[in-house]
């Protein structure tokens, strides 16, 4: 039989099963005592036993065997969890996933997988004192399950509604699929518009008709790439134990909303961030447990992330209560970095954000493996900006910071503002707009060669866009005197573009782009209007 | 006609395997199950010629599994798919009602000869 061909399979489903692993162990690390975590990880290993020795992967079948045995020593009481325990476990479940991922990749996992398996056989050898590791893994290996002991692995009682019928599809075809759809949505526009203009009562049915079917498939076709973010996220909670360990903090991780959805696209993009401020909040937030104490906090400090849905956006709210952030700290870096003026006294939420978001801006003490290598917050502002999202900070010194992030479900559709400049149309996507301004004249200066606005009380550069695109300049002033402005904000910092005029909003969809033209990395992309007119997408980012 | 199977495993790696092995020899696959309660209930609305059983799965384990299939129909034959070291349960299996056993790793061979054995 040819086993290659059920390798790939034999992976995914091994990665499934390493995660139940990582949940399970967690689970038994807050309850040492409970019985259920222990048969579910047994079952896990069990299984991935059983599919590595049909695959020949002899060191994963190894590494399952022994973990295997020593789980069933725990689930007979023979051994009593404790954090050594739990230790050991970790580290044989991420060597167990090391070995999936070089065996199945063809190589030798044997040498890599040595140090986890002493360890293992080690561990046994250990807690029953005389035996040798070797008299031990037989002794495990001769002794059979009984009826009892499969009661208790076959009991736990989840995942019984779990077999939904599912296929595996290239997310490459489900964005072809995305991008026809959001063309027949277009498509539609026009042919509304001509319906209209014919009034013909059966012309009018049919379209109503063809109408509500292009929305209908639209709708399946968007749902069709809609993944439950714990897909992504449930590895968080192992990711956090294992930096709070090596902080030699105490920190429990809370997963709300895992089972909400979130287009894959997105769900790709939005890992990192998330990890980012996770790490964040267990270095920099969350204090040592003997300062907690002091505080008059308990020991263990509780991080959350949560997520929500509300339509067509997804928010991720990132919650500690640790220490919040040192508004003096970083008040005194910002005035010696010359980021505010020296009169500046207190910060308030929002100053506080246009300051972290700089980049490289960090007030860490010192570098740590966990973060904080001079990679700041501005990482996790300036990506979730690129994925059309903002970012909320509330932080209250000594209570603990809140960080929220508010998100498309999608990266295939966005709202866009239009423009014409000189008969052409251009998209600004909303996330980037924070106001559109009529600018009089006399609101208009020079700073240091410089043309600025006056914006309430904040002085913004001004940018004019045909001077961007390379247009010949056009005083496009109307009659009362007035010039359309944009105001556009990326990474913290605001702009004024000066456009000829507006053409109100969209929602668009966003197709990439090969070859730039002219090497210019303005736009990041292209779109047709629902009148069936091309527009390029302005990449705000390139701009100031 | 060829014969009927109904495969159950809670590993997607295993039913695709020993959907492969039997297909492949003619026989037909009608129906799938990932835990011992599903097995019985799609026992009961496909009524197979054969059932495949794993063990240990969530929910109701293969055991159980044979014993309320096997007291809806006396004559239903389950072949048990068995990891290593669990042959204190293969008895059990067999005095449960199934007819036979192969142990993984499968050797297509193995499985199919168990297969004829049973279909007898």
């Amino acid at each position: 039989m040819d086993l290659a061909k059920y390798a790939a399979l034999f992976q995914s489903e091994s990665r499934e099963q390493l995660s139940t692993m990582n949940e399970e162990l967690l689970a038994l690390e807050r309850a040492p005592a409970a019985a259920e975590p222990v048969s579910a990880v047994f079952r896990a290993v069990h299984t991935m036993k059983g599919m590595s020795a049909t695959m020949g992967y002899a060191t994963v079948t190894a590494l399952a065997h022994e973990l295997e045995s020593l789980l069933d020593r725990v689930r007979h009481s023979e051994i009593t969890v404790d954090r050594s325990v739990t230790d050991t476990l970790f580290a044989a479940v991420d060597a167990l996933e090391r070995a999936v991922e070089i065996e199945v990749a063809g190589g030798s996992a044997e040498a890599a997988s040595a140090p986890a398996l002493a360890r293992l056989q080690a561990f046994a050898g250990a807690r029953v004192g005389a035996g040798a590791s070797v008299a031990v893994s037989a002794a495990a290996d001769a002794r059979p399950m009984t009826t009892q002991e499969f009661a208790i692995a076959a009991g736990a009682a989840n995942g019984a509604g779990r077999a939904q019928r599912t296929i595996r599809v290239e997310l490459r075809r489900l964005d072809g699929l995305t991008n026809l759809s959001g063309e027949l949505l277009v498509a539609r526009g026009r042919l509304t518009d001509v319906a209209h203009e014919i009034a013909h009562p059966a012309l009018d049915e049919s379209l109503a008709q063809v109408s509500r079917l292009i929305s209908d498939l639209h709708e399946e076709i968007m749902a069709s790439r809609m993944v439950p973010v714990g897909q992504v996220f449930d590895r968080f909670p192992r990711l956090v134990r294992d930096a709070a360990s090596s902080l030699g903090k105490e920190i429990a991780l809370t997963l709300n909303g895992r089972e909400i959805e979130l287009d894959r696209s997105m769900l790709d993009e939005i890992g990192e961030p998330i990890v980012h401020l996770l790490r964040n909040a267990a270095d920099h937030g969350i204090e040592k447990p003997d300062v907690r104490e002091r505080a008059g906090k308990p020991r263990a400090g509780q991080l959350a992330l949560t997520v929500t849905r509300e339509r067509q956006m997804v928010t991720m709210r990132v919650e500690d209560d640790g220490r919040g952030i040192d508004r003096d700290q970083v008040l005194a870096r910002a005035r010696s970095q010359g980021l505010v003026d020296a009169t500046v006294e207190a910060l308030n939420d929002e100053e506080l954000i246009r300051i972290i978001a700089r980049p490289g801006f960090s007030t860490a003490e010192k570098i740590t493996d966990i973060s904080g290598r001079g990679v700041g917050i501005d990482v996790v502002l300036t990506r979730v900006r690129e994925l059309g999202g903002a970012v909320e900070i509330r932080s209250v010194p000594g209570a603990g910071t809140t960080v929220t992030l508010r998100l498309p479900v999608t990266l295939a559709i966005v709202r866009a503002l239009l423009l014409r400049v000189d008969g052409e149309m251009y998209a600004v996507p909303m996330t980037h707009v924070r106001e559109t301004v009529e600018l009089r004249q006399e609101a208009r200066r020079r700073v240091q060669g410089r043309e600025v606005m006056l914006l309430r009380d904040e002085v913004v550069p001004l940018m004019h866009f045909r001077e961007v695109v390379g247009l010949p300049e056009a005083r496009f002033v109307s009659a009362d005197g007035t010039t359309q402005v944009i105001v556009i904000e990326s990474e913290g910092r605001r702009t004024g573009l000066v456009v000829d005029e507006f053409a109100g909003q969209q929602d668009i969809v966003v197709k990439g782009f090969d070859g730039v033209r002219d090497g210019l990395a303005l736009f990041s992309g292209a779109t047709i209007l629902a009148d069936g007119a091309p527009a390029l997408i302005v990449d705000v980012s390139s701009l100031h | 006609m060829s014969h009927t199977v109904l495969i159950c495993d809670d590993a997607v790696f295993m039913r695709t395997m020993i959907s492969d092995i039997l297909e492949e020899s003619g026989y037909e696959i009608v129906g799938q199950a990932e835990t011992g309660v599903q097995a019985i209930e799609r026992y009961k609305t496909l009524r197979p010629d054969l059932v495949t059983m794993d063990i240990v799965m969530p929910d109701m384990g293969g055991i159980d599994a044979v014993r309320e299939i096997t007291s809806f129909d006396a004559n239903a034959k389950i072949l048990m798919c068995s990891a290593m070291g669990q042959q204190a349960l293969v008895v059990e299996a067999i005095q449960a009602g199934a007819k036979d056993f192969v142990v993984k790793p499968f050797q297509p061979s193995r499985v199919l000869e168990a297969v004829q054995r049973v279909l007898g």
